[in-house]
């Protein structure tokens, strides 16, 4: 396993939070992650793009079209209502289990 | 919720969204620059499940596969024609019978709570009689003493003329008791049904009419309630029209209440215990079922048994039981169809077993391309789901030929069916004939298909590799063809006994002669309904009966071309027939409960002559024997064994219970048996009269003409109008189309029969043409090198059918032993044919196996043409 690849799972977490701010384009995104990250987190930036389907889906974040730093038409992607919960949600979760975690790491 | 509509948004949106997201890619890719464009991964593969989160790629990829399917069949017409036509007429044959047997046997009856209503059914176990109907008497005590029917409602049927100021007209006409309409849960179309009040004695006589009847004699006039028919010398007012549903037991014109009819009214038919001339149907109370009924009536049967020995002797085993109406109305035609249906379903599973065939060998040469798209990726499953597509594609696409096929061929099946059932008339290709044919549909190509699919073994590296199929798979690919080709002659093997002994029983019963000779011979009815033949209610004017017949006797007897003119009460085979009586032979004396019963006709002296009945004994029938001389008698030679085995029958007396006038019949003469009611039925012992001494007013008019008798029908009519102007001629046929109604079930079960296992025997032929071709090209090479070595050309010829034979032979060893097992289904159609007739079986073996030697001696045939030199330098 490469140090750096994601905890599965988690990636749709890591999307929703970085929009949480505002809109960004797929491009954004994968750059807020690293930057946040300090570069520990690599991204294969292609994957986004699956997730952002998966969620669009679901509602949890809608695409507008915008212009690029770069001058070209791309989509921006913004939280809604129901991706704000969920984020709300998949965070709650995945602070017990990392509770958890700590937990049996502290003491066993 | 609101994720299925974005579902299906994708879904009609899929072009647009599939642009935006691969721009949204290109973007980002651009942004990331040359040196990470790496980062960005896998792009197509991105893409790819970026649409596997749409939801939609199974459809995309079913769409793909059936693209392809179409394509592929496209490729391969000769496949695809061959493969549609087999399973066409698989499935074409199937739905045809399906939807007999939906409309005959499945559907529910189209009366409510249909599954209530039953018939009811008296027994003489003991002697041979297992639907007696019921008289007066009998219907009253059933009525009153039952606990298991909620209603009983009595029906029998018969043919009256309705008078209307037009042309008289006999109408077939149903006697019911008053709520018979009601028990079937019917609502009139128009008026009202009968009531109580319609049906006691001294009521005013009341109609009514069917829908059919109505809408063809009165184009749906629906000022017809209220009008008056005469009929029986009585004013008849129509109070209603029947809704349009099919009437059980029969189809009728008209139908009258019981106290209308003047049979069924008449004070001798009322006091009459053995008067059975009704039938009886009953519903069933809620909670009680067709068992319980049953039992509920051989009770009732056993408290009447011993209260009138007299009716119900001990020595006949009398009692009575229930049907469900359904089951009655299909007893007769249900093994017909289900063993016809089960012939269907064989020939589809030898089109299945063909096709299958013709694909594995399709497979071979698609081994190279099924293997390279296994190389780039694509999964096992996805294989074998490609294939099943194309093959479900090519069954449904036989479907619906096949559906094409049924409708065409549904006309005949319906009238086949129609002389065995009332319901045939119900069938029709409607909603659950098109499931069943989808489904089967689908089956099939699931079925056919999976053969193939399955055998593919993914054995990437020795399919790459050109032309060197490995040994085994082939053989193993080989041996599933052989087996399949096995099946196909097992198979066809069974369908042809089948026919085999179905078209031997009917040459059987062709070759019965019946005990006459119906050549050249027309007959009709004539009922004499009018009043002026009748003395009251119920005793004949015999004078103006006479007079009528003699007059048109001597008619037709002036009539250029007619050879021969004679009267009887039936003609052989013919639907009317004579009438049974009791009698008692004088000096004999009679046990307690011995009840002697006998057909009894009534004859002109020329009957027999005419009909070519032989005078064993005695003298026949002379123009003396009148109302003057001593009543005489003939009888049948089977009578004579009967009751006189051991003495001489000539001068004894007998005399019959109903005759009021008490005559004692002398016995002058023995004639030869006739098959009255059928070839395949033992003739019926029968007492012959002279229709001087006992008319009859419904005698059957047969004449003898010199040529085609269809011809003088006209005469016929002339002859009978030109004596009464209002007198109807009703079952005007020649005696051989009467035999050839008898024989029609026989003769339309062996057609069918027939064409199915013609049908399987020539997909069997094409199966092992195949095997057999497939077989010479793959040893091409082995036969050139045996050339070379100096193989004879007819021992290399011999040595290929030599190893096709061994297929067909044990193909034709399983269906000999499957046949042996199921040709006793049979057994009820097949009259003096043995179901495991030997006969049968060896020809059947005969036609066969020179049938598969044809087919594989054809493509045999290429092994002589074999160039040596070409043969070794392929490969």
């Amino acid at each position: 396993m490469a140090k750096n690849e994601m905890l599965p799972g988690t990636l749709g977490m890591l999307i929703l939070r970085v929009l949480q701010p505002g809109a960004l384009h797929g491009y954004a995104i994968a750059q807020r992650i690293h930057t946040l990250s300090n570069d520990l987190l690599q991204v294969e930036e292609g994957s986004l793009y699956p997730a952002l389907q998966r969620m669009l889906l679901k509602g949890w974040v809608k695409a507008d079209w915008g212009v690029s730093e770069t001058n070209r038409k791309v989509r921006f992607y913004r939280l809604t209502a129901a991706g704000r919960k969920q984020l709300q949600s998949e965070m709650s979760d995945f602070d017990r289990v990392m509770q958890g975690i700590a937990a049996v790491l502290a003491k066993a | 919720m609101g994720e299925l509509f974005r579902r299906i948004y994708y879904l009609l949106h899929r072009r647009k969204l599939e642009q935006e997201l691969q721009s949204d890619m290109a973007a980002h890719r651009e942004m990331l620059g040359e040196e990470h464009r790496k980062d960005f991964g896998n792009a197509l593969l991105l893409q790819e499940q970026s649409h596997e989160a749409w939801g939609w790629s199974w459809l995309d990829r079913f769409f793909q596969d059936l693209r392809y399917g179409f394509r592929m069949l496209r490729k391969n017409p000769g496949f695809t024609l061959v493969a549609l036509l087999a399973l066409g007429l698989g499935i074409g044959v199937n739905t045809a019978l399906f939807s007999v047997v939906y409309g005959v046997l499945l559907k529910p009856l189209p009366y409510a709570q249909g599954q209530e209503l039953v018939v009811l059914r008296q027994q003489f176990t003991k002697a041979n009689r297992d639907d007696v109907r019921f008289s007066v008497k009998e219907i009253n005590d059933y009525r009153t003493q039952n606990h298991s029917l909620a209603q009983i409602e009595e029906y029998h049927g018969m043919g009256f003329i309705l008078l209307d100021g037009q042309e008289p007209e006999r109408v077939r006409t149903g006697v019911v008791s008053a709520h018979f309409f009601e028990m079937m849960g019917l609502k009139p179309y128009l008026g009202r049904f009968f009531t109580e009040a319609d049906d006691t004695p001294g009521a005013e006589a009341v109609l009514l009419l069917s829908y059919p009847y109505w809408k063809q004699h009165y184009g749906g006039d629906r000022s017809i309630v209220g009008r008056h028919f005469r009929m029986n010398d009585k004013i008849h007012t129509v109070i209603g029209v029947l809704p349009p549903v099919p009437q059980y037991p029969q189809e009728n014109d008209v139908y009258m209440p019981t106290v209308a009819c003047p049979h069924r009214s008449s004070e001798m038919m009322k006091e009459d215990r053995d008067g059975h001339m009704m039938l009886v149907f009953g519903r069933l109370r809620s909670g009680e079922s067709v068992q319980s009924g049953a039992r509920d009536m051989s009770l009732i049967a056993s408290r009447l048994q011993p209260e009138y020995p007299k009716s119900y002797p001990v020595t006949n085993g009398f009692t009575a039981t229930l049907d469900s109406l359904q089951n009655r109305l299909t007893k007769d035609v249900r093994p017909y169809l289900l063993v016809l249906l089960g012939t269907a379903g064989l020939v589809l599973l030898i089109a299945c077993a063909n096709v299958a065939n013709l694909a594995l060998a399709r497979m071979m040469r698609r081994e190279q391309e099924l293997a390279v798209r296994a190389a780039m990726g694509a999964s096992r499953g996805r294989l074998v789901r490609q294939l099943l597509t194309e093959s479900t594609l090519l069954s449904v696409a036989g479907g619906a030929l096949g559906l094409w096929l049924a409708s065409a061929s549904l006309h005949p099946l319906v009238s086949f069916a129609e002389r065995f059932t009332t319901r045939a008339a119900e069938v029709t290709i409607s909603m659950p004939v098109l499931l069943f044919t989808l489904v089967i549909s689908v089956l099939t190509g699931l079925a056919f298909g999976s053969i193939p699919a399955f055998s593919q073994r993914m054995d990437l590296v020795n399919s790459l590799k050109e032309g060197t199929n490995t040994t085994t798979e082939m053989s193993a690919r080989l041996r599933l063809r052989n087996l399949l080709a096995m099946a196909q002659v097992a198979i066809s093997f069974m369908l042809l006994i089948g026919a085999g002994l179905m078209i031997r029983s009917f040459i059987r019963l062709q070759q019965v002669n019946g005990g006459y000779n119906g050549d050249r011979v027309l007959s009709a009815v004539i009922p004499l309904m009018n009043n002026k033949y009748s003395l009251g209610l119920m005793e004949m004017n015999e004078p103006a009966i006479k007079n009528f017949y003699s007059q048109v006797v001597q008619k037709l007897e002036a009539t250029p071309g007619i050879e021969g003119v004679a009267l009887n009460s039936g003609a052989p085979l013919a639907p009317n027939g004579p009438q049974r009586a009791q009698f008692a032979i004088d000096g004999r004396p009679q046990l307690e409960g011995d009840r002697l019963e006998t057909d009894i006709q009534t004859a002109t002296p020329d009957a027999f002559k005419l009909l070519g009945v032989p005078l064993i004994a005695g003298r026949a029938f002379a123009p003396q024997d009148n109302v003057d001389a001593p009543p005489v008698a003939l009888i049948s030679r089977g009578f004579v064994r009967q009751f006189f085995p051991n003495t001489d029958p000539l001068g004894q007396h007998i005399s019959f219970k109903n005759d009021d006038k008490k005559h004692h019949f002398q016995i002058v003469g023995v004639v030869g048996d006739v098959n009255q009611y059928g070839l395949d039925k033992d003739p019926v012992n029968t007492v012959y009269v002279p229709f001087e001494q006992s008319p009859t007013a419904a005698a059957t008019l047969m004449v003898r003409t010199s040529g085609d008798p269809m011809k003088y029908v006209k005469q016929l009519r002339a002859a009978v109008y030109s004596v009464d102007r209002d007198q109807p001629l009703t079952n005007i046929k020649s005696l051989d189309q009467l035999r050839g109604d008898n024989l029609a079930g026989t003769r339309l079960t062996s057609v069918l029969l027939g064409l199915f296992a013609m049908l399987a025997l020539a997909i069997a032929a094409t199966g092992l043409s195949g095997v057999t071709a497939l077989l010479v090209s793959q040893r091409t090479r082995e036969i050139g090198i045996r050339l070379a070595l100096g193989a004879q050309r007819g021992q290399v010829l011999r040595m290929v059918l030599t190893q096709g034979m061994r297929v067909i032979l044990i193909g034709l060893a399983c269906g000999l032993a499957a046949a042996l097992l199921t040709a006793r289904v049979m057994q009820t159609f097949l009259f003096k044919t043995e179901a495991t007739d030997p006969l049968t079986f060896a020809g059947v073996a005969l036609v066969l196996l020179a049938v598969a030697l044809i087919a594989s001696y054809i493509p045999a045939r290429r092994v002589t043409r074999v160039d040596p030199m070409i043969a070794l330098r392929t490969e």
